[in-house]
């Protein structure tokens, strides 16, 4: 498997992606270094490392032996060796950056992320570890129903920066819509107030772009996926890979592997294709709202056709940044994502019910007490 | 002269004397102690007869410890209101007691009611009270009201004798707001309201638990994604076409109130008879 690292030009420390900074950063000489710079030194050997045919035959052979054992897919472990030990390290088939667990430096598997997985675009983590971290407590703080323990330091420590794959779409299209709606009239005339009520056929038909509609481009596994190390059930995977959106996407930026230094990266393993239906039901429903805004001043809207005919369908195949953290709580092991461009938090929060319940019983103990004393006035 | 004077003297005082008699205004025969009280304003008894009840209240009030009542007058008072206007009446003359018993006879309205107080109502419960209308309906039909007082003083001895009645129903008892006081305000308050703020504790603190689970659950979910900001719209047609009408009406009514008040007093009543 080839890989590659990113070294400090000036004393050979690995180089990892400084989201404060947003520049290449060496902790051991602390020099910096822009994303020009590294590029112009490693730009050669990224593109030796995704061409090599003879990565090529070993990831098949690997599947194949994979397949022998009974997995699916690309949830199968593969083994590397560590350009900075040479240690034998395992991962799964999809994981395109990680750390060598050895030695802790910066991975990047290039063979995963080139020719046709190669991401359009990716958005650069922009909070470091630290921010996320703070962002984490910050959000804790509002909440007194936490059980005890849970923002301690240890929380944090397995706390992972990942890229994951997207998708992106933007669509231009016409569409139309027929529906029936309503208007209201109301007087009073003697002891008698009238509703009039008109009904109309509305026609509306207009040009409508859509951009940025995102769906998940990685197939979430069962609990035996140690993909991201988020060993819990699907559908919470999904919703917290949803819930962390919005993207600010003007902050884009042309793909380029060497943004994976010092963070995990997931390989897309959904294809345009998988997803042609759900993308083609979400363009209909935001064309549908579009054309019914425009409907405002009727009430009781009732679609009866919707047509639309598509001039140009664009794909973008980008990774995000989201820092992961998991944590296990009566012994349901739960992700907690917060994105790592704008800090939007997201997960299930495991709650003390104890407390809770204490405080309820309080409460209600006061409005008891109360009504009681209250009801004293009225005697 | 002097012989002839003095009869028509005589003759004079005593054509006065009938003359004063029967004009005089009849004056009710009225006896009471705290063990009984026997007033007969509609003048329905004989003396002796007055004499008769008079005895035998006082025992039976003696014996029962609280006061036995009979009474008599022809306020003509409506059956509805004969409760409210003889607890009124009870309450506001001072030679009645708290603990009691009282038969009233209305002579004008025919009406009849027996009304108990204090201790004396845990003797009167709902059978008992039944079972002496009974016994003295034959008698007030017959227009014996002498035997009907009798027969109801006989009757309170007898359930005195025979105590409080384990698994009486006690419907015609109403307790009182002066009864109700003696009791602590806050126990008051308690009975009243208790239960309302026990409901609404309990309610509340559930909503409390739930929002606070709902929070944590859902603790960053929420519309990821803004169509308004990513989308543009170029409305080509835009046709609103007249399909149909339709006109209903609801008659509004004019809205009035009326209240009314009403108060409880402080018995067990058998209700007029």
């Amino acid at each position: 498997m080839a890989t590659l690292n990113y070294k400090c030009p000036k004393c050979g420390g690995p180089l990892q992606f400084n989201p404060e900074k947003q520049m290449f950063s060496c902790e051991y000489c602390f020099s910096d270094f822009t994303e020009q710079e590294v590029q112009q030194r490693y730009s050669e050997r990224e593109q030796q490392t995704t061409k090599d045919e003879r990565d090529v035959e070993y990831a098949a052979k690997q599947k194949a032996e994979a397949e022998k054992q009974g997995f699916e897919g690309d949830d199968y472990p593969v083994s590397y060796s560590c350009p900075s030990c040479g240690a034998e390290i395992i991962t799964t088939a999809s994981t395109a950056a990680t750390h060598c667990v050895y030695c802790q430096n910066p991975v990047v598997l290039g063979g995963r992320l080139s020719g046709e997985f190669k991401p359009d675009t990716v958005i650069p983590f922009a909070i470091d570890k630290k921010k996320a971290t703070d962002v984490f407590l910050n959000m804790c703080k509002k909440k007194w129903f936490l059980p005890k323990g849970f923002t301690s330091s240890k929380q944090f420590e397995k706390m992972q920066g990942v890229y994951f794959p997207y998708w992106y779409v933007d669509e231009q299209m016409r569409s139309s819509v027929t529906a029936t709606g309503q208007t209201e009239r109301t007087w009073t005339s003697g002891n008698r107030r009238y509703t009039e009520t008109s009904t109309y056929r509305l026609y509306r038909t207009g040009d409508i772009l859509i951009q940025n509609v995102a769906e998940n481009a990685l197939k979430i596994t069962e609990e035996n996926s140690v993909k991201a190390d988020i060993k819990v059930s699907q559908k919470t995977k999904q919703e917290m890979l949803s819930c962390v959106h919005p993207f600010d996407l003007s902050k884009q930026r042309p793909f380029a592997m060497s943004y994976l230094s010092g963070f995990q990266a997931e390989k897309r393993d959904i294809e345009k294709q998988d997803l042609t239906d759900v993308i083609a039901r979400r363009m209909d429903e935001y064309a549908t709202t579009l054309l019914k805004n425009t409907m405002n001043s009727y009430s009781g809207i009732s679609i009866e056709d919707y047509n639309d005919e598509t001039f140009k369908q664009d794909w973008r195949y980008t990774l995000l940044p989201v820092w992961i953290v998991t944590y296990k709580f009566n012994g349901e092991l739960l992700p907690f994502a917060i994105n790592g461009q704008t800090g939007k938090t997201y997960g299930k929060l495991p709650i003390a019910l104890g407390k809770v319940i204490g405080i309820a019983a309080v409460i209600a103990v006061v409005i008891f007490a109360l009504a009681t004393l209250g009801g004293m006035l009225f005697l | 002269m002097i012989k002839q004077l003095s009869k028509r003297f005589s003759a004079f005082i005593c054509v006065v004397l009938i003359v004063t008699i029967s004009v005089m205004p009849v004056f009710a025969q009225n006896s009471y102690s705290v063990n009984y009280a026997v007033t007969d304003d509609s003048n329905i008894f004989t003396s002796e007869q007055f004499s008769e009840l008079c005895t035998s209240a006082e025992a039976a009030g003696k014996q029962a410890g609280f006061q036995v009542v009979v009474h008599t007058d022809d306020k003509n008072v409506d059956s509805s209101d004969m409760d409210t206007y003889y607890n009124k009446y009870h309450d506001s003359d001072s030679k009645y007691q708290p603990d009691g018993v009282m038969l009233v006879f209305d002579t004008k309205s025919n009406n009849r009611i027996i009304l108990t107080y204090g201790n004396a109502e845990k003797y009167f419960d709902d059978a008992r009270m039944d079972e002496i209308k009974s016994s003295l309906k034959p008698a007030l039909s017959s227009g014996d009201n002498y035997k009907a007082a009798t027969l109801y003083i006989a009757k309170v001895k007898e359930y005195v004798t025979a105590g409080v009645s384990g698994n009486g129903t006690y419907n015609n008892v109403v307790q009182t707001p002066a009864e109700k006081s003696n009791e602590p305000k806050i126990l008051q308050s308690l009975k009243k309201f208790g239960w309302i703020g026990g409901i609404a504790g309990v309610v509340i603190a559930i909503i409390f638990v739930l929002v606070n689970v709902g929070r944590y659950k859902y603790n960053g979910k929420g519309g990821t994604y803004d169509l308004n900001k990513n989308s543009q719209m170029t409305l080509l047609d835009s046709q609103d076409v007249f399909v149909s009408k339709h006109t209903t009406y609801t008659t509004i009514q004019s809205s009035s109130g009326s209240s009314s008040s009403g108060g409880s007093s402080s018995h067990g009543s058998s209700g007029s008879f």
